[in-house]
């Protein structure tokens, strides 16, 4: 292990914004990111400016509570419905659009079995079909036996349009046992996030590089901030692997 | 290019057409002149001058990866997409020998302006990507320096020392928001001694030292943490150097008495004298130990080598 001497960072805004489809409340999520030989201890961005509207003329400022989370009273996440988010600190304006994707219903989970060497794998097969506009994008996350699985799973339409979904969900951070209990929650996302995501995961998969050229995701708030806003519909199924 | 084959051709890294070639059947094709013209102006007996214009072209192109981790260099011929890299350079060099030509003195100065450079965009996935090319962005180049050689060419003690100060860089739409950046084989300060002390006709003594800036690298200059996770964040392509390369190799030599035609000697050498732990690779990870710290890991290839040497001519 080494010291090296590493640039400060200039510390950013960072904005982790989610407005779901289920009721509120929503909520915002701002810190700002330090240099990267300090402890992880991020400086929370309290009491600022948090405003969310929709185009349907509701305006809701969102309220303080803690550890750097706003959270919404008024806004309700609908399919179709825009969103606009502001956000305010130190003088400077960040903000971000964004419309609720259509939601495709997630059917049920389908456990298959995966001979690899002497080991015996097991992946969940999410059964959904996809509607017949393409540009559909999925994110699913896994908690098993209540532990958030790390990876970053993410499933489009560009081959499979309008048809049954497939694919195994391959964690490259948790493997399934028999008897474990997991949530699969299926989020619908825009092409930004899923762009947001797709790109986070070239850098971090291989720990922080190696296997590609490393940036910032790019990210749909304008003004400078890190992060992202994500308008998702969300719908979770446990099972029990068989 | 020569059939047969499938040929994909991105526009912005975007695929805008794929071209099917039959089995021999003749492709792309380029062709480029490589016109070069030098002047030398002798001053007088000891000094010179000397005035250069080149054009060269490169056919083959060496695509590098950008972080600290495993380096992933590969090379790629011209395809549909990749054109002959250009360099266009003009130099100016002045020479001076001193006290009868024992040291000799070289100055240059030099300006290329490139064409056809080559880089990956920003997030380029080099693992699963089905067409590399598909990963790559083109732009221009610049490269420009002094450059400064010493030598001592006769007596006990010869060698050189050259020292070389420049900047390369590239300029490419879509990294770096347009704007220059480093190029990944900058290295502003250059450093070289090399020295060979003759104690006596039998033993002599070698040493080799250098010293250059480490790469341009995209490092992570901070870090935040996004639904529960840690994400190292980034400021610009290559704004970032690996640690400064430096070593010392020193080595003695012995002559063998002549045998007619024969000659023979041995050689005891040793690499890297002081053991400095030059960077090949570094990658950033969290702490195991300390889940609230993230590190810097350096990996190194070689401290000392020793060697031993025999040499003969017949």
């Amino acid at each position: 292990m080494i010291e090296l001497d590493l640039d400060s960072g200039e510390s950013k805004l960072v904005v982790e914004a989610v407005i779901t489809d289920q009721p509120g409340a929503h909520y915002v999520k701002l810190l700002k990111s330090v240099n990267f030989n300090e402890p992880i201890v991020y400086p929370l961005v309290e009491d600022v400016l948090v405003i969310i509207t929709d185009n349907t003329g509701v305006v809701d400022t969102l309220q303080y509570t803690e550890s750097g989370i706003y959270q919404t009273s008024k806004i309700e996440g609908v399919v179709g419905r825009m969103y606009d988010l502001k956000i305010i600190v130190e003088n400077k304006t960040y903000t971000s659009r964004s419309v609720m994707p259509a939601k495709v219903p997630l059917d049920t989970n389908v456990v298959i079995d995966f001979q690899f060497g002497p080991t015996l794998l097991k992946y969940i097969i999410p059964v959904y079909k996809d509607p017949q506009e393409l540009g559909n994008r999925y994110r699913f996350l896994l908690t098993v036996n209540g532990v958030q699985d790390k990876d970053i799973l993410l499933f489009n339409d560009n081959v499979n349009n309008g048809q049954y979904n497939g694919q195994p969900l391959r964690s490259s951070d948790i493997t399934i046992k028999q008897g474990d209990v997991v949530e699969v929650e299926m989020q619908t996302i825009t092409d930004e996030i899923y762009n947001y995501y797709y790109t986070l995961n070239q850098i971090t998969a291989r720990g922080g590089g190696g296997g590609s050229t490393p940036a910032n995701p790019p990210s749909n708030i304008s003004g400078g901030a890190l992060g992202n806003f994500s308008v998702v519909t969300t719908q979770t199924k446990t099972l029990i692997i068989p | 290019m020569l059939g047969q084959g499938k040929y994909n051709v991105y526009q912005n890294g975007e695929r805008s057409e794929t071209i099917i070639l039959e089995e021999g059947q003749l492709g792309r094709t380029y062709y480029s002149i490589e016109p070069r013209f030098t002047l030398n102006y002798r001053i007088d007996k000891v000094q010179s001058v000397k005035f250069g214009l080149a054009r060269n072209s490169q056919n083959l192109h060496l695509l590098s990866n950008i972080t600290g981790g495993s380096p992933t260099d590969q090379w790629i011929g011209n395809t549909y997409n990749v054109k002959p890299e250009f360099a266009n350079q003009v130099s100016l060099g002045y020479t001076r020998n001193f006290k009868e030509d024992q040291f000799e003195l070289t100055l240059e100065t030099y300006y290329k302006f490139m064409e056809n450079q080559i880089d990956y965009k920003d997030y380029a996935d080099l693992q699963n990507a089905l067409d590399l090319e598909e990963q790559l962005l083109f732009g221009i180049g610049r490269s420009y320096g002094v450059e400064m050689i010493i030598k001592k060419k006769t007596r006990k003690l010869t060698g050189w020392i050259s020292y070389t100060l420049s900047k390369t860089e590239r300029k490419i739409d879509g990294i770096n928001e347009g704007d220059w950046y480093n190029a990944r084989q900058d290295r502003p300060h250059d450093l070289s001694i090399v020295f060979t002390y003759q104690i006596n006709p039998k033993w002599s003594v070698s040493g080799l030292f250098v010293y250059n800036t480490g790469n341009a690298v995209t490092f992570p200059v901070g870090k935040y943490n996004l639904n529960g996770q840690t994400i190292y964040q980034y400021s610009a392509r290559n704004a970032n150097r690996l640690p400064d390369y430096h070593r010392l190799d020193l080595s003695v030599n012995y002559d063998f008495n002549k045998r007619g035609a024969y000659e023979s000697s041995l050689n005891f050498g040793l690499y890297n004298v002081y053991g400095r732990e030059n960077a090949y690779t570094i990658i950033f990870r969290d702490n195991p130990d300390d889940p609230t710290k993230t590190e810097a890991v350096q990996n190194s290839l070689f401290r000392w080598v020793p060697s031993i040497s025999y040499n003969f001519k017949f």
